[in-house]
């Protein structure tokens, strides 16, 4: 019974620890971006464009990329395993999941280039 | 872990049989080893078990109290009760009723509108919801902050962009959704330390995450405007 064939990382076990690891970096990253903003509630563009050409920020930004791509394959499977069945849709399931999961394989693919022209683009 | 977890919460019942309506919904009922309490459980997503009150004898209501409320054990891999043997399957009533070419008319409760789900499943699949808004709401963020950094003409363009009210109101949802996730998030991490595991913790874990992300959320919508 082939019921894992488009998880992250082909075990359960190890989705779940990269699902957790991704976790606290976007969360580190989120906290670190509302800081930002609290500690400068007059931001200027040279104080802004500063914060982001630092190697450290950007190491941290692409660590956040990354860590996004991770969680949200992670998440949007369990998502399309859980919701597009064959309970739900019937024999169309497989189809629909299949293109439901490919768009999203594009859209993760477009967020990492995205996001490594914004952070390492200039 | 999981199996572990199934027979904590099942601790004195064990699973006796595993029938599969033809088509439709699966359902498993579990008897007491020791009394003649038993409570059915259903399959509506094929891979979760529910177990639904009104199902629940009274003797079983007064011999655990832990059963009360809607239990959902998640499965590592489908439901596995399904593969119940060919002969017990031969036996079931759906089959019966299918040789006998006879409607099955036995009610099966499984009109999800008629079922009032706890927090703790409200709070679930709002952070599954909330996951596939922010998955959404990552492009509209990132093109924010491209531009931002891209200029300081850019700076001013997104600034100009996060002036009008619509724009105030679409970054306010998807940094709610973000707040949301970000504190549902961190009760599961917090669970996987062991902390908050019971049905009673779990219960007060779910308000807490309410309250907290509710007050981020009135923040940020405050901040924003």
């Amino acid at each position: 019974m082939v019921t894992s064939a488009t998880n992250f990382s082909r075990t359960g076990l190890s989705d779940w620890l990269v699902q957790r690891v991704s976790a606290i970096v976007l969360l580190a990253y989120s906290l670190f971006i509302f800081g930002i903003f609290v500690l400068y509630p007059e931001l200027s563009f040279e104080q802004w464009s500063g914060i982001f050409s630092n190697n450290a920020v950007r190491l941290f930004s692409m660590m956040s990329v990354l860590a996004l791509c991770g969680h949200a394959w992670i998440g949007m499977w369990t998502v399309a395993t859980d919701y597009l069945t064959t309970l739900q849709l019937g024999s169309a399931a497989t189809s629909v999941r299949l293109v439901f999961q490919l768009g999203c394989a594009l859209l993760i693919t477009v967020y990492l280039l995205w996001g490594i022209q914004i952070f390492w683009g200039s | 872990m999981l199996a572990s977890r199934l027979s904590k919460r099942l601790r004195g019942f064990e699973r006796s049989s595993g029938v599969q309506k033809a088509g439709g919904n699966c359902r498993t009922t579990i008897y007491c080893r020791y009394c003649i309490a038993r409570v059915k459980f259903y399959c509506i997503d094929g891979r979760s078990l529910i177990y639904f009150p009104p199902f629940v004898t009274l003797k079983l209501l007064i011999n655990s109290i832990s059963l009360i409320g809607v239990v959902r054990i998640w499965l590592p891999i489908g439901p596995n009760w399904r593969q119940v043997s060919a002969k017990r399957q031969h036996f079931t009533p759906s089959r019966h009723y299918e040789r006998l070419n006879v409607k099955d008319t036995r009610p099966v409760n499984i009109d999800l509108t008629t079922i009032r789900f706890p927090l703790t499943a409200i709070l679930s699949i709002t952070h599954r919801i909330t996951g596939v808004i922010i998955f959404i709401g990552v492009a509209i963020l990132l093109y924010l902050l491209g531009l931002s950094l891209e200029s300081e003409a850019g700076f001013a363009e997104a600034q100009q962009l996060l002036s009008s009210p619509l724009a105030k109101f679409v970054v306010w949802g998807i940094v709610s959704g973000l707040l949301y996730h970000l504190v549902a998030g961190t009760k599961h991490l917090v669970m996987d330390w062991g902390f908050g595991e019971t049905l009673a913790g779990a219960a007060i874990g779910s308000r807490i995450t309410l309250v907290i992300s509710t007050l981020l959320i009135v923040i940020a919508g405050v901040w924003i405007w």
